[in-house]
C-alpha cells in the first residue's frame, strides 16, 4: 500500500498507482488542514498528480527524490497558489 | 506469412496504393479535383490506419507524413504540383516496396527506419515551405487579421508562460544554440483524452517518454472545482514538454498518443531568457554601433570577433554580458538569422531585450535566408518575400532549364509580387518567363528576378491587413483535428475475395466435366449398335443435350469469374507514361479507351510485359520531343492511344502513337548491317514485311541503348510472349503519321479449338487458330522442286509436308487418293501439312504434358476424347 494515512498526515510512499487516487481524494475529502507527505514517494500516476493539484492540501512536504520534485513541484505549487487558503 | 490479418492487409494496401497513385495523377492534371484528393486522401489514410496494427512503424511513419501532406491539400492550404506529385508518388513505390518485403519476410528491411524519417523530413519540409509561400498569398486574401484554423502542425509554437523559468541557464543557452544551429527545438502540448486513465494510459508517464526532454510544464486544462465534485479519473491535465528530439523520435515515443500531441517547432528567439544586474557605460554603445555596421554588411565573422572581445572585459554577471552569451550562440549558426542577431545586439545595446515579433524564422530546416541581409526590417512580409524569391532564384540557378519547374517557379513568383501589389513587376516577371520558354533558358527569368531583388525595396501599394501572428491554438481546437479526418464511411463492397486457385480447381473440375459429357454420344451409338435398342439411345441422346446445354453454361460461368478488365494493365501506364516523358523531356498525352473490356486472367497478367515493351518502343523511338513535333507541323504534345476492344472470341489491344512513324529503309538497312537479313532478300521485301522485321531476334534499331527500351532485347520478345498466349501481332505504320501495334489474343485460354486429324493411323490435334484452310489436292497437281514437294494454291506456291514425316512416322500408302492438305499459318508463312484425313473440331482443355514427358518437343498439350483414348494436340510452331 503505497497510501499511508496517519491522523491528518497522508504519507504517499513508493509508486503511486492509479488506483489510490481515490482512497486518496477521499482522505482530502474530509473536513480539515491536511498534509501530504511525499518524501518517500518515488513515481506518481497522474491521477494522483491531479487529485493533489485540485485538492491544495494545506501542507505539502516535497519528494526526495529531485528528478520527481523537479517534475510535479512546479505544478503543485503553482495550483495551490492559485487559490491559497482555499484548501478543503 | 502466418499472419492472417498481414495475409488481408498486402492486397489491399496494394490495391489502395494503385488507388492513390491514379488519383494523384488526376490531381495534378487537375489540381481542384475534389473528388480525386478525397479519394487519394481516404486511401492513404487507410494505408496509415491499417498498418498502425503490424510491426512497421517505418512504413506508418511515411504514410503518416503523406497524409498530413494530402490533408493540408485537401484544405486547400497546400497547392499540388508536379514536384510534389513526384514526392508523392516515391513515397508510395517506397510503400509498395516496403509491402513486397512484408509480404515476403513478414518484416521491413533494417534500412525502412532511416529510409522513412528522410523521406518524411522530405515531405513535412514541403509542408514547412509552402506555409511560408503561402502567408504572402492567403494573408490579403481572408482578410481577417487573425486566421480562424488553428495552427497547423508545421507552425511554430508559442511557449506557455513563465517556462522557461523551469530551466536552467546552461540549458536554456543550450536549446537556444541549438535552435539557432538548425536543430529544431519542440514544443510538444499533450492532451490526454479525459478518460484515458481507463485504458491503462498514465499520461505523466507517456510524456516523459519523450527523449531530449529540457522541460516539462503541467496545467489544470480545466479549473479545479470543489473538492467534493471532482471526478479522480477523468484526467484534467495538459502537458507541455520542451524537446531537443527529432520530430521522428517524439512521433516515435509518443506513438499511441499521436493524437493527442501537437508537435511545434519553438522559434530561437522564443527561448531568449536574459537576467543579470543592469550596466550602463560607453564600452555598449560603441559595440552597438560596431556590431550593427558589421551585421549590416554581413560581416559575421568581425562581428563574432568583436562579441569575443567584449565578453572577456564584461562582468559575468551583468545582464549586458549575458545577451553577448546569447548573441554568441546565435551567430555559432552557419546560417545566422539575421532578425535575431540585430535584436541581441540591440539589446547587448540597449540593456532590454526586444524580440522582433513579426519576422517567422522557424527553426525548422526552412529556407536560408536571403544571402545580403536586408538593410532594414521593417515589414516581415517584405522578407519574406525577398528569401522567397531569393530561393527560387537560387533553385531555378542550380536546375537549369526545365519546363515543369520553370512553371511552378513562375507561380511561386506571381504569387509573391501579387500579394505585395506589385503587378508592375509581376507582368515584367511573366514577360520574363515568357521569354525563357521560347528561349528554353533560365537567363531571362534569372535576370528578371536579379533585377526585383536588388531594386528598390519590395513595396506595397495598397495597405495589407497585418500578417497573423502565430497563435497558439487552444488544445480544445486542435486536438480533435486528427479525429475529424474521418469524412465518410465505406459502403461494404458487394464482391468477394476468392483464392484463385479455388477457381482453377472449379475450372478443372468443368472441364473434366466436358469431357465426360463427350462420352455420351459414344454410349449412344454402343446402344443402338450393340444393343439393338434405339430407343436407349435417343433418350441418350436427349440427356446429352440436357447436360451439354448445362456444362456450357457453367464454363461460361466461370469463365467469366476469371475474366478481368484489361484496366488492370491499363492503369499503371498513366504513370509510367508521364513518368517517362518527364525524363526524356517529352509532352505526351495518353488516352485510354475500352478499359472494361474483359479477357482471361492469364491473357490480362501475360500481357502486362510486352505491352509495356510496345508503349516504351513508342516513347522512346517513335515520338519526337516538342521541338522536333513542331518542325514536322504537329502538335508539340504528343498522343499515345491504348485501346482495348472484343473482337469475335479475341480481346484486341491497339497502341497508337502520333510519332514519326517506323522508316522501312532505315529498318531494310539496320537488318543487313546486323546481319538479321541479306541484302538480297532486303530487296524483295514489301515496305510491310520490312517493318515486320523489327520482330526479329536481335533487331534493334535505337543507335545507342537507353535505359528505356531498346535493351538490345526487341521487339521479339513481345512476339515470342503474344504468340506463346495463342495472340498474332501486328505493326502498320505511316512514316511521319505514327504507328499502330496490335495485339490480339484469345478471350480466355481455358478452351482451345482444335481440328482432329488422321495421321500414320493415329489421330492428332492441331489447334485451329494455325489453320488457314483445308484442301484436297490430286496428286498430279504436287510438283517436285528440287527434293521438295509443292502446289500451287491461287497463284502461291505452297511447300508441302508429310506430317508423318515430321513425327518419324511410316508413311501410309494412299494410292492415287487425293492428298488431305491442311494449310497452315505457321511462323508468318504458309505451309501445307498433308495428313491421311481431317476429322472434326472440337473444343477440349489442354492439358500441358507433365513429367517426364514436359520436355518432348512439338506438342503443345494432350487432351481426353469421348471414348477415353488420349488425343496428342501438336504445336506446328516447333514442329516445322
Amino acid at each position: 500500500m503505497a497510501i499511508r494515512i496517519v491522523r491528518k498526515t497522508i504519507h504517499l510512499e513508493g509508486h503511486c498507482s492509479v488506483e489510490e487516487a481515490l482512497p486518496l481524494l477521499e482522505a482530502l475529502r474530509k473536513p480539515g488542514a491536511h498534509k501530504v507527505v511525499l518524501t518517500k514517494c518515488q513515481g506518481l500516476h497522474a491521477a494522483i498528480l491531479q487529485v493533489l493539484a485540485a485538492a491544495r492540501p494545506a501542507a505539502l512536504t516535497p519528494p526526495a527524490d529531485p528528478a520527481l520534485a523537479g517534475l510535479v513541484m512546479p505544478f503543485l505549487d503553482a495550483s495551490r497558489q492559485a487559490a491559497p487558503g482555499a484548501a478543503a | 506469412m502466418t499472419n492472417p490479418l498481414l495475409a488481408r492487409f498486402i492486397p489491399e494496401a496494394r490495391e489502395l496504393l494503385q488507388v492513390s497513385a491514379s488519383g494523384l495523377l488526376k490531381l495534378e492534371r487537375n489540381p481542384t479535383d475534389e473528388t480525386a484528393i478525397n479519394e487519394v486522401f481516404r486511401a492513404v489514410h487507410t494505408i496509415k490506419g491499417s498498418s498502425g496494427l503490424f510491426d512497421a512503424v517505418a512504413l506508418t511513419r511515411l504514410v503518416h507524413a503523406a497524409e498530413d501532406l494530402l490533408g493540408e491539400v485537401r484544405s486547400d492550404a497546400l497547392q499540388i504540383d508536379s514536384s510534389l506529385v513526384d514526392m508523392l508518388l516515391d513515397s508510395l513505390d517506397q510503400v509498395g516496396q516496403w509491402i513486397d518485403e512484408l509480404e515476403r519476410r513478414s518484416a521491413l528491411p533494417t534500412d525502412a527506419d532511416g529510409v522513412a524519417h528522410r523521406m518524411a523530413a522530405q515531405l513535412r519540409q514541403r509542408l514547412g515551405a509552402q506555409d511560408q509561400d503561402d502567408v504572402p498569398d492567403d494573408a490579403p486574401a481572408d482578410g481577417a487579421p487573425q486566421g480562424a484554423d488553428p495552427a497547423p502542425d508545421g507552425d511554430v509554437a508559442t511557449l506557455p508562460p513563465g517556462f522557461l523559468a523551469r530551466l536552467s541557464a546552461p540549458a536554456c543557452l543550450d536549446a537556444f544554440r541549438r535552435a539557432c544551429g538548425g536543430q529544431a527545438v519542440h514544443l510538444v502540448r499533450y492532451a490526454p483524452e479525459p478518460g484515458c486513465f481507463f485504458n491503462g494510459t498514465d499520461p505523466l508517464q507517456a510524456i516523459q517518454q519523450v527523449p531530449g526532454a529540457l522541460a516539462l510544464d503541467i496545467a489544470a486544462a480545466e479549473p479545479w472545482g470543489p473538492l467534493e465534485d471532482l471526478d479522480p479519473y477523468q484526467c484534467n491535465l495538459h502537458f507541455s514538454l520542451l524537446t531537443a528530439a527529432p520530430r521522428p523520435e517524439i512521433e516515435q515515443a509518443m506513438r499511441y498518443e499521436l493524437d493527442q500531441i501537437i508537435i511545434a517547432p519553438v522559434r530561437p528567439r522564443d527561448l531568449v531568457r536574459i537576467e543579470g544586474e543592469p550596466s550602463d557605460g560607453p564600452i555598449w554603445d560603441d559595440f552597438r554601433e560596431a556590431a550593427s555596421a558589421f551585421l549590416a554588411a554581413g560581416r559575421h565573422d568581425d562581428l563574432r570577433k568583436a562579441v569575443g572581445a567584449l565578453r572577456s572585459v564584461a562582468g559575468p554577471t551583468l545582464w549586458r554580458r549575458q545577451a553577448l552569451d546569447w548573441l554568441e550562440a546565435a551567430l555559432s549558426a552557419a546560417q545566422p538569422d539575421p532578425a535575431l542577431v540585430a535584436a541581441l545586439v540591440a539589446a547587448a545595446g540597449s540593456g532590454r531585450f526586444d524580440p522582433a515579433p513579426a519576422a517567422p524564422a522557424p527553426a525548422a530546416p526552412a529556407p536560408a535566408p536571403a544571402p545580403q541581409p536586408a538593410p532594414q526590417a521593417a515589414d516581415p512580409r517584405q522578407e519574406l518575400a525577398r528569401s522567397v524569391l531569393a530561393s527560387q532564384h537560387r533553385a531555378l540557378e542550380q536546375a537549369g532549364y526545365d519546363a515543369d519547374r520553370l512553371a511552378s517557379v513562375g507561380t511561386v513568383v506571381g504569387n509573391v509580387l501579387l500579394s505585395l501589389g506589385r503587378d508592375a513587376d509581376r507582368i515584367a516577371i511573366q514577360a520574363a518567363f515568357e521569354a525563357a520558354r521560347e528561349a528554353r533558358s533560365v537567363a531571362p527569368v534569372l535576370s528578371a528576378l536579379s533585377a526585383v531583388l536588388d531594386g528598390a525595396p519590395l513595396h506595397r501599394t495598397e495597405a495589407a491587413p497585418a500578417l497573423p501572428d502565430a497563435l497558439p491554438p487552444a488544445f480544445e481546437e486542435a486536438a480533435p483535428v486528427a479525429g475529424a479526418k474521418e469524412p465518410e464511411g465505406r459502403i461494404a463492397p458487394k464482391s468477394l475475395k476468392v483464392d484463385q486457385a479455388k477457381i482453377d480447381l472449379l475450372m478443372n473440375l468443368i472441364g473434366e466435366l466436358v469431357v465426360s459429357k463427350n462420352a455420351l454420344p459414344f454410349l449412344a451409338k454402343r446402344a443402338e449398335e450393340t444393343y439393338a435398342s434405339r430407343e436407349m439411345s435417343r433418350e441418350i441422346k436427349e440427356q446429352y443435350a440436357v447436360i451439354d446445354r448445362l456444362a456450357q453454361e457453367m464454363q461460361g460461368a466461370i469463365m467469366q469469374v476469371r475474366m478481368l478488365p484489361v484496366s488492370e494493365i491499363f492503369d499503371r501506364f498513366p504513370r509510367l507514361v508521364r513518368d517517362l516523358a518527364r525524363k526524356l523531356g517529352k509532352r505526351i498525352d495518353l488516352a485510354l479507351e475500352g478499359e472494361d473490356t474483359a479477357a482471361d486472367k492469364t491473357i490480362i497478367e501475360a500481357l502486362g510485359d510486352p505491352l509495356l515493351h510496345i508503349v516504351r518502343n513508342s516513347l522512346d523511338h517513335g515520338l519526337e520531343s516538342p521541338d522536333e513535333r513542331r518542325a514536322a507541323g504537329k502538335s508539340a504534345t504528343a498522343r499515345i492511344l491504348l485501346k482495348a476492344r472484343e473482337e469475335a472470341d479475341s480481346v484486341v489491344i491497339e497502341v497508337q502513337d502520333n510519332g514519326r512513324g517506323i522508316d522501312p529503309v532505315r529498318i531494310r538497312a539496320a537488318a543487313i548491317a546486323k546481319g538479321v537479313i541479306g541484302q538480297e532478300e532486303a530487296d524483295r521485301l514489301s515496305d510491310q514485311e520490312a517493318i515486320n522485321l523489327i520482330y526479329r531476334p536481335g533487331f534493334s534499331t535505337a543507335a545507342e541503348i537507353s535505359d528505356l527500351s531498346g535493351r538490345g532485347v526487341g521487339m521479339d520478345v513481345v512476339l515470342t510472349t503474344v504468340e506463346k498466349l495463342g495472340g498474332q501481332v501486328s505493326v502498320s505504320s505511316r512514316l511521319g503519321e505514327g504507328t499502330t501495334t496490335r495485339l490480339a489474343l484469345p478471350l480466355s485460354m481455358a478452351v482451345t479449338r482444335i481440328m482432329i486429324v488422321e495421321a500414320a493411323g493415329s489421330l492428332y490435334g492441331v489447334p485451329m487458330d494455325m489453320i488457314v484452310e483445308t484442301v484436297r489436292v490430286p496428286r498430279e497437281r504436287i510438283r517436285m522442286i528440287k527434293k521438295a514437294e509443292t502446289f500451287v494454291l491461287r497463284e502461291t506456291i505452297i511447300p508441302l509436308l508429310r506430317l508423318s514425316r515430321l513425327l518419324h512416322l511410316p508413311d501410309q500408302p494412299r494410292g492415287e487418293a487425293d492428298a488431305a492438305v491442311l494449310v497452315c499459318h505457321v511462323n508468318g508463312r504458309r505451309v501445307g501439312l498433308i495428313i491421311d484425313n481431317f476429322r472434326e473440331g472440337m473444343d477440349v482443355i489442354l492439358k500441358p504434358l507433365e513429367g517426364v514427358l514436359t520436355g518432348l518437343g512439338g506438342y503443345a498439350g494432350t487432351t481426353l476424347l469421348g471414348d477415353g483414348r488420349v488425343l496428342l494436340v501438336l504445336d506446328l510452331r516447333e514442329l516445322l
